[in-house]
């Protein structure tokens, strides 16, 4: 290499950020038409999402079988429902903010961190766990997921930005630590006791915690309703965190906040369908390259149909042209993966033309 | 000198503990003067057992080594750089062409999609322009996740998960004769790497420095993949994978003596087997007579150690940058 | 000796390199001048082989650079980057003995320790040799890799902006310490400097580059001239001179 090292590359920067007040009535700027055609884009996907989960809830209904099927595809259409509302919204949030967008909140260890919560439950508290309600236990979960992810940010991240890094490494270390210890208690726990768990640690399209659906979207909308306000904030979070000091943003504070929200939301679609680590990078990646704008009231939204889109074709793919073949959350990781891998070589040849 | 001497002696005196552990009655005077009982004991089982733990804690710990230098990267490790991940898609490869009884086709087979794949981490990585210290290895994590799903897609497919699983978590407990030699691969890889050892540093230096001093640099770069590679297939093979290891045992050999690999070897190597020997006596004792799997001990062990590493690297980072 | 004929060196359309024909007189300091991507670093990357070029000839001592084994050629000729940011822990003796690499190979006979111990003693730097390069200052760090230059023992050495980033001080004994391998130890080194008065105290001869094309060469005096520096580098220049020295004024 001539000049040592490669120039870096930062992602490209919005322009700059629109003010909340309006601008004239009547004159349509560039960024007007860009909205415009930004909401029609969503509002087809929307239409999109509504023909795939009627192409799966449909056909080969009749009277007779009506009551068995339509509730049991019902619940897996709304569970997908749920996980791309968090993976759209984690997903996005989570790259503006570390400002890449080969991450994934997936990355993180949050999966391991609830099956390690669970593992716990079960270990202090015996088969009394079977005894506490579904909800009690859930929650208690989701409380320790949030304490002990608040923890970690707390402990590793000073807001520096070499720090976010940081935590991002010692966040998927910890995801390791976490699965070393569940698999040292589950040594330890009595085999019966370990039945109880085992399917509630490891869910999957085919295994959905129907108990565990209300209060799932309770905690999802609620935690979709808290990350309302960071929408516009993360549209200031994208120019870097050193921009954000003079319009007023914290960025130390979104990420906090954005972190939280991602636990809860994590678990929450953990606990339904499992693990689902590419979903994120694959639906916020295409719905970049769609949108072209840095607004997050469209981007999020098309990231959260994009993946519903996703999950809906390879569910369909999965039990009526494979016939169970592999299972979706595979199919989305070897989609999302090989993505992965083609944004990585993408990426490489943006910074060899510079 | 002193240092080493110490290593050594601890090292003798965790192996002799090790031979002397376990369910089966043994003592080391029956040993000494030719119990039949005492003698196939430590023949067939205790001394496979000391063995293949040094073998798999040096090859381990002078692979991570390896890899860092090459990479200039503190925070890579076959596990890391998704090696061990190209591996168990390779055993599962073999396993699906010629059944699980196939050793050194596995063995063949991991060495060679694990070389490529950590060729591929390399290259991605040197053209990428992601390239802090910190990206390198989550970059490396991701490749290998999206590595396991591929993996866990075929065998799901064809019906050997169950079977894989096996090479998911490292164990010693099935370690008996006629079922480690393999392991014995790792003794010519790891004096190649001595001999070696300091091109890979001037490797690491870049390729201007590498170049201006004479060294072939990509075929440096090779050979040390190719060493590490072979080591990690026949670790994994073999034992199963074990995390951890790679990663710390040369951060913490290189706060203490730097970096110049031909210096540190050997304190690297015999580290890493003191680690793995005390990690499996835990492995051992804790629930004695069962015996917890030694990736878990490792696991949990080393990922802590690994957490108070990199907090320090920070407080030292930042310590320096702080003062405006 | 050093020779170049029609060198050429592409990046995309831009030739940064520039149909570059040189003879670089041997035995002399040799600064090579010019606007930031007037194509210096990269000359002396092509001729130092750690770029490769697209088109031309550079000969090394009578003999094509491609026919030089790589190894060898390390003996005979050495190079310093700008970037130096090296990730790995080594101490300033350890770095020092790497220059004896293309000798032995990483196993250090009792000559290659010598050369090192006078490689250090050269340059000061005995009280800092088992000290962390991370844990010295830039200056310092920049001297180590010095010496590491030294131990290798070339009789053409480069540098490439070896005095970026660094203070006055440190330039100065940089600047005296490439002075004296010319003088005590008959070396030809040829250096890429920004500051002109450096050039004009410490340096014999200049080659001025501009778009890839050498726009002016010869004895430092020569081309230090507020008429030349002015068709190199598109600036008023004053040049006075002080203590035998002409001194380039170039702040309006």
């Amino acid at each position: 290499m001539a000049s040592g090292k490669l120039p870096e590359l930062r992602p490209v920067r919005p322009a700059l950020v629109s003010c909340r007040a309006g601008r004239p009535a009547g004159r349509s700027t560039r960024s007007t038409v860009v909205d415009q055609a930004n909401l029609r884009l969503n509002l087809l996907l929307s239409a999109a999402v509504l023909i795939l989960a009627a192409a799966y809830l449909l056909p080969g209904l009749s009277a007779r079988n009506l009551s068995y099927f339509l509730p049991l595809r019902a619940l897996k259409v709304g569970a997908i429902l749920l996980v791309s509302f968090s993976t759209g919204y984690t997903a996005t949030a989570f790259q503006t903010i570390t400002d890449n967008h080969i991450l994934t909140p997936g990355i993180l260890g949050f999966e391991s961190m609830y099956v390690l919560v669970q593992t716990l439950l079960v270990y202090l508290y015996g088969s009394k766990v079977a005894l506490m309600s579904d909800h009690g236990e859930f929650l208690l979960s989701v409380g320790a997921m949030l304490l002990l992810s608040g923890l970690l940010f707390l402990l590793l991240f000073r807001g520096h930005r070499q720090d976010l890094f940081i935590l991002l490494l010692a966040g998927t270390i910890a995801g390791s630590l976490f699965t070393a210890v569940s698999t040292f208690i589950q040594v330890l726990i009595d085999p019966n006791e370990y039945m109880q768990i085992q399917s509630r640690l490891y869910a999957s399209f085919g295994n959905i915690n129907v108990k565990l659906f209300g209060i799932s979207v309770l905690l999802t909308a609620l935690a979709g309703c808290c990350s309302l306000p960071d929408w516009r904030r993360l549209d200031v979070a994208a120019l870097g965190p050193d921009h954000c000091v003079s319009p007023g943003v914290s960025h130390r504070h979104l990420t906090l906040r954005t972190l939280l929200l991602t636990a809860v939301m994590v678990s929450v679609s953990t606990a339904l369908i499992g693990p689902m680590t590419f979903l994120g990078l694959l639906t916020v990646n295409v719905a970049r390259n769609l949108l072209k704008t840095y607004k997050h009231r469209y981007r999020i939204p098309a990231a959260m149909l994009l993946g519903a889109l996703a999950l809906l074709a390879s569910l369909l793919l999965v039990e009526r042209v494979l016939a169970y073949a592999v299972t979706p959350s595979m199919l989305i990781n070897f989609a999302g993966g090989s993505y992965f891998i083609y944004l990585m070589i993408k990426e490489g040849k943006g910074a060899k033309k510079h | 000198m002193k240092k080493k001497l110490i290593l050594i002696l601890l090292l003798f005196v965790l192996g002799c503990i090790s031979v002397s552990l376990g369910v089966k009655a043994f003592s080391w005077a029956g040993l000494l003067s030719g119990q039949p009982a005492d003698r196939s004991v430590f023949w067939l089982s205790r001394l496979p057992r000391l063995i293949s733990i040094l073998i798999t804690g040096a090859g381990l710990s002078i692979s991570g080594l390896i890899l860092q230098t090459i990479t200039g990267n503190k925070f890579v490790s076959p596990a890391v750089a998704g090696t061990m991940d190209w591996c168990r898609l390779g055993i599962l490869l073999a396993i699906i062409l010629a059944g699980s009884q196939q050793t050194w086709l596995k063995l063949l087979l991991a060495f060679v999609v694990s070389l490529a794949g950590t060729l591929l981490f390399l290259t991605l990585l040197r053209q990428l322009s992601y390239q802090g210290t910190y990206m390198v290895p989550l970059i490396g994590l991701m490749l290998g996740l999206v590595v396991s799903s591929v993996t866990s897609l075929i065998a799901y497919r064809f019906d050997v998960a169950q079977n894989l699983q096996s090479w998911l978590q490292g164990s010693f407990s099935l370690i008996i004769e006629g079922r480690y030699e393999l392991l014995y691969l790792g003794l010519p890889c790891l004096l190649l790497a001595y001999l070696y050892a300091a091109r890979f540093t001037v490797a690491g230096m870049g390729e201007a420095t590498a170049v201006n001093l004479g060294l072939n640099y990509k075929a440096a770069t090779l050979a040390g993949l190719t060493l590490t590679a072979l080591m990690t297939s026949a670790i994994l093979v073999t034992v199963g994978s074990i995390a951890f290891v790679g990663l710390i045992i040369p951060n913490l050999v290189s706060i203490w003596h730097g970096d110049h690999i031909r210096h540190t070897m050997f304190e690297t190597a015999a580290l890493g087997s003191i680690f793995l020997l005390s990690c499996d006596l835990i492995s051992r004792t804790l629930i004695y007579p069962h015996e917890i799997p030694i990736s878990v001990t490792a696991g949990i062990i080393g990922a802590g150690v690994f957490l108070a590493l990199i907090l320090r690297r920070r407080r030292r980072v930042h310590g320096k940058r702080q003062t405006p | 000796m050093i020779q170049t004929k029609s060198l050429y060196k592409h990046y995309g359309q831009t030739a940064v390199v520039n149909d570059v024909s040189l003879q670089l007189p041997t035995g002399r300091l040799i600064a090579f001048i010019g606007s930031n991507g007037a194509g210096k670093s990269t000359l002396i990357s092509l001729i130092s082989r750690t770029l490769a070029k697209d088109e031309g000839q550079i000969m090394i001592d009578q003999q094509e650079l491609e026919q030089w084994k790589s190894q060898k050629l390390a003996t005979r000729l050495s190079i310093l980057k700008q970037q130096n940011a090296l990730s790995l822990r080594l101490t300033v003796r350890e770095l020092t003995g790497f220059g004896r690499y293309p000798y032995s190979r990483g196993r250090l006979t009792p000559q290659d320790e010598v050369k090192i111990d006078q490689a250090l003693a050269y340059l000061n730097l005995e009280a800092l040799q088992d000290r962390y390069l991370d844990e010295l200052s830039g200056g310092q760090r920049q001297m180590a890799y010095i010496a590491m230059l030294l131990a290798q023992d070339t009789d053409y050495v480069f540098l490439d902006e070896p005095l970026n980033n660094l203070d006055m001080k440190h330039s100065v004994q940089i600047m005296q310490v490439l002075r004296r391998m010319v003088s005590d130890l008959r070396k030809t080194v040829m250096v890429v400097i920004h500051d002109i008065n450096f050039v004009s105290a410490y340096s014999d001869y200049m080659i001025a580059l501009k778009d890839g094309q050498v726009v002016c060469q010869g004895e430092t005096a020569e081309v230090i001239t507020p008429r030349r520096l002015k068709a190199i580098f598109d600036l008023d220049i004053e040049v006075h001179e002080i203590n035998g020295h002409p001194i380039c004024v170039y702040y309006n």
